[in-house]
């Protein structure tokens, strides 16, 4: 009678084990028994991917920009990648986006598996100021795909600005309100008030923590310029505003053209740039250190967020990735499913992948010690 | 108006509708239970799932998870002085207070049926959004804000418990801490020691739980006896009798609610102010301050009201302006771009189903919540009845999983321990730990609007009509405690023989 127990309990063992273990495991005694089958069978090299799980570790906390994009592409990049791995999103937040950056550089496997998701137009400026804690070299990741973010401004019609080109003699003084100097819109905005257009009524007032306050102090007449994220253009808040004649919008940050040159981005066709709003205003192109600095700080918004490799990642995985990524912007769903929910379609030219985006990184990195000496001044405020 | 008011309620209450925010309650209560993992992250990795939803199922799904996580996570923090979220912290005071004394029950029944009461009282003020918020929240600027935190830290005097002095200090000590970090206007760090971990500041969470938390496990140690002093833990009818008291002190309630609407309007402000706002107004309009922190009901109706009524206050700015009111409403903001929605006036004219919708998935999972957690009081109020030497490993477990869930991060342990030390001396030094935190979840705010002010108005803003509303308000609270004072020694004086 116990023997019949041990049996059973043997024997159920035995079969949980081969389930556990897998089905495709569990065939193999079968397999021996009939080679013929497996040499029919056309050869096969089983795709590194296959059954594996990539993790994005992603530099910020959830929700907002760069959480938003790296779950976008968990959802859609594992169908073009050979062997169809699971991505997964884990999020790193801390020190701005250091915490993050700097432990894929140092600690992260190096087998492909692990991927930094970022705000690259954060992660490179400060490597180029050389802020506290940064402990990464971005030109030794391979950096597999940047996206391009802008920004644009628009003012109140309490300012008697009733064109662009009127900024330069407003009935009361523009004020902007911002997160901080330093961030992003302060270098959009306030570089080209004061440093390039030299608008003497101008002044911008920072601590205001997130667009949204900012924007919310603009409605309410507290400040009377904005500057926002070119997505938020289409929103009917601001459209109502443009439509009603409260908010005259001025210029865009614009982005990089293939040859440096300053282009229009393409969610706001009608804005002028910088440049162009320059050369209206004054009959001349924009130049001096100061424009030099700004059309730098430009560049680094064609890498806005950043999908990188720790460095020392094998090849083969990077040019498997980019393969992925090349195939992914040419399909149809994803070009719409970005568009509805970053509000644009991350395709080219706003999507740029591979080698041009890693050569742009380099590009704004080796830019004169001249200019990141005047950017890092004009941060602190001397 | 009238139709789009009931369509929205029937679409709630519609197949598949009704069955996500089902799923939503559940993952809610789960959330809002365990101490730590915060309702803002899991609205986050709920995110992908509502891919495929229409807007009144996506907005079911999330928003019954979130207004659910506010109602629970009261629970923890009367049972074990854990707050669940920053936004139950107050309760803990005298909540967990009560529960000490035995009445558990009691103040679960208040907390869940404030909470109720606030959460209707939230959604339904978006009614009369259109004609009275949206003027009163644009009306509002920088130096107002830094006026409201002025009038949150005169709850300093309230909140010290006797000595005026030591409140004083800690609240001071709290601003202080809440200066550590990131200069908001220069992005320049301060007091981080070259600690990268320090950059953002202190963590709310692991700095609260460790305050509150710690000081009781110690103390229950030291006693060696269960959490409730005495053995029938059903005295005084329990949970029956904290629903009765909800309508009993209707006043209180209200007060709540409305403080919560209003903090939850303020984008910015944040969800943690709120019930310290409500705590801190209540002991101050209290006749006899020195009830509080012993297990006073008002202490658990005040901020149990204002933490779920500051959600429906917080759509509205998130609905009218895309501007997101508090840290889960950014997240709920994606999920309006996710569904192809763009918020704006057209959310309170065109979709104003949709609107409703939201209004009315507030106050069903609620209620149906409430319900659930009616039947399973009674024996959540028996866990009070445990002995110190079961109960305590778990709620050291809790406190820890907590902390560490919130950013995976050691330094938060760290952060737990630091001020659950801290929490102990002060605690066995009769310090008040209310004004602390009130410094610290003030501090940011007030640092930001006041510098705001200055810069762009000069010494002008002082006369805005506003901050002198307010102002007379602060003075206001500040005499009516002073003359009561003088009365209440006159009474004692003229009763002596």
């Amino acid at each position: 009678m116990k023997k019949l127990v041990l049996a059973i309990i043997l024997c159920s063992a035995l079969t949980v084990f081969t389930i556990i273990s897998g089905v495709e495991d569990g065939l193999k005694p079968f397999r021996l028994v009939t080679p013929t089958f497996a040499a029919t069978a056309a050869p096969k090299v089983k795709p590194f991917y296959e059954g594996k799980i990539i993790t994005f570790i992603a530099a910020t906390g959830p929700g907002g920009g760069t959480d938003t994009f790296s779950r976008l592409l968990a959802r859609f990049l594992p169908r073009h990648i050979p062997g169809k791995p699971k991505i997964i999103v884990q999020n790193m937040p801390g020190g701005g986006t250091l915490v993050g950056t700097n432990y894929v550089y140092l600690k992260a496997k190096r087998d492909g598996l692990s991927i930094l998701t970022a705000s690259g137009s954060t992660t490179v400026p400060a490597q180029q100021l050389g802020r506290e804690g940064v402990l990464y070299d971005m030109t030794r990741m391979p950096v597999l795909m940047g996206t391009t973010t802008g920004t644009f401004c628009f003012v109140s019609s309490e300012t008697g600005i009733r064109q662009p080109k009127d900024i330069m003699s407003p009935k009361v003084e523009i004020i902007r309100g911002g997160e901080s100097r330093g961030s992003g819109t302060s270098f959009d905005a306030d570089i080209p008030m004061q440093e390039i257009f030299k608008v003497k009524q101008y002044r911008a007032i920072y601590g205001y923590g997130s667009m949204g306050p900012a924007r919310l102090a603009f409605m309410r007449g507290e400040t009377n310029m904005h500057s926002d994220n070119v997505l938020s253009y289409q929103e009917p808040v601001i459209q109502q505003m443009i439509k009603e004649g409260r908010a005259i919008v001025v210029f865009q940050s614009g982005m990089m053209g293939p040859r440096g040159e300053l282009l229009r981005h393409p969610t706001i066709p009608d804005v002028p740039t910088v440049a162009e709003l320059y050369q209206q205003i004054n009959g001349t192109s924009p130049s001096g250190i100061a424009w030099e600095v700004y059309r730098n700080l430009i560049s680094s918004r064609s890498f806005g967020k950043i999908m990188a490799f720790p460095p020392e990642t094998p090849p083969q995985r990077v040019q498997e990735l980019e393969q992925a990524l090349r195939d992914l912007v040419k399909d149809p769903e994803w070009a719409a499913e970005s568009a509805r929910i970053t509000g644009e379609a991350l395709v080219p030219p706003l999507a740029i992948i591979g080698e041009p985006v890693r050569q742009q990184i380099k590009d704004y990195l080796a830019t004169s010690p001249e200019i990141t000496r005047w950017l890092d001044n004009w941060v602190k405020g001397k | 108006m009238i139709d789009a008011f009931f369509s929205g309620f029937v679409q709630v209450l519609s197949w598949p509708s009704f069955g996500f925010m089902l799923i939503g309650l559940a993952v809610g209560f789960a959330v809002g239970i365990l101490p730590g993992l915060g309702s803002s992250v899991t609205l986050a990795l709920m995110l992908p799932f509502i891919y495929t939803m229409t807007p009144v199922s996506a907005f079911a799904f999330l928003l019954g998870m979130l207004t659910v996580t506010n109602t629970t996570g009261d629970i923890t923090s009367i049972l074990f002085a854990i707050p669940g979220e920053p936004s139950s912290a107050a309760v803990v005071l005298d909540g967990h207070a009560l529960a000490k004394r035995g009445e558990a029950g009691r103040a679960l029944g208040a907390a869940l049926f404030s909470s109720l009461v606030g959460a209707i009282f939230g959604a339904f003020t978006m009614l009369i959004s259109v004609p009275i918020l949206i003027p009163l929240c644009l009306s509002m600027g920088s130096p107002e804000f830094f006026m409201l935190t002025i009038l949150g830290l005169s709850y300093i005097a309230a909140l010290s418990g006797g000595s005026m002095t030591k409140g004083l200090i800690m609240g001071g000590l709290g601003l202080l801490i809440s200066a550590v970090g990131t200069n908001p206007w220069t992005a320049t760090y301060r007091y981080t020691f070259g600690q990268m971990y320090l950059w953002e500041g202190l963590p709310l969470i692991p700095l609260v739980v460790g305050l509150f938390g710690i000081p009781e496990v110690v103390e229950l140690a030291v006693k060696g006896t269960s959490i409730a002093a005495t053995t029938d833990v059903s005295r005084l009818g329990g949970v029956a009798e904290g629903v009765k008291d909800t309508f009993r002190y209707w006043k209180t309630t209200l007060r709540g609610s409305i403080i919560g609407t209003i903090v939850g309007i303020i984008p910015g402000m944040g969800g943690s102010v709120a019930n310290w706002m409500a705590y801190g107004y209540e002991v101050q309009a209290a006749r006899d301050k020195s009830r509080f922190g012993k297990g006073a009901i008002e202490g658990v109706l005040g901020p149990g009201a204002a933490n779920n009524a500051k959600e429906g206050g917080a759509l509205i700015p998130t609905l009218a302006f895309g501007v997101p009111g508090s840290g889960s409403m950014a997240i709920l903001l994606g999920a309006f771009l996710i569904l192809g929605l763009r918020p704006g006036p057209d959310m309170l004219t065109r979709h104003l189903d949709i609107t409703f919708s939201m209004m009315w998935t507030i106050v069903i999972a609620n209620v149906i919540v409430v319900a659930v957690s009616l039947i399973i009081l009674k024996h959540l109020a028996k866990l009070t009845q445990v002995r110190s030497a079961i109960i305590i490993p778990f709620i050291l477990l809790l406190i820890y999983i907590g902390s560490v869930t919130a950013n995976n991060s050691f330094g938060d342990l760290l952060i737990t321990l630091l001020f659950g030390c801290l929490g102990c001396l002060m605690a066995l030094f009769n310090w008040p730990r209310a004004p602390l935190i009130l410094g610290i979840v003030l501090g940011d705010i007030f640092e930001k609007n006041l510098y705001i002010s200055i810069v762009r108005y000069g010494a002008y803003w002082l006369v805005r009509p506003g901050v002198i509303l307010i102002f007379l308000l602060i003075i206001g609270g500040i005499f009516y405690g002073v003359v009561q004072k003088k009365k209440d020694s006159g009474v004692l004086k003229s009763n002596r023989p």
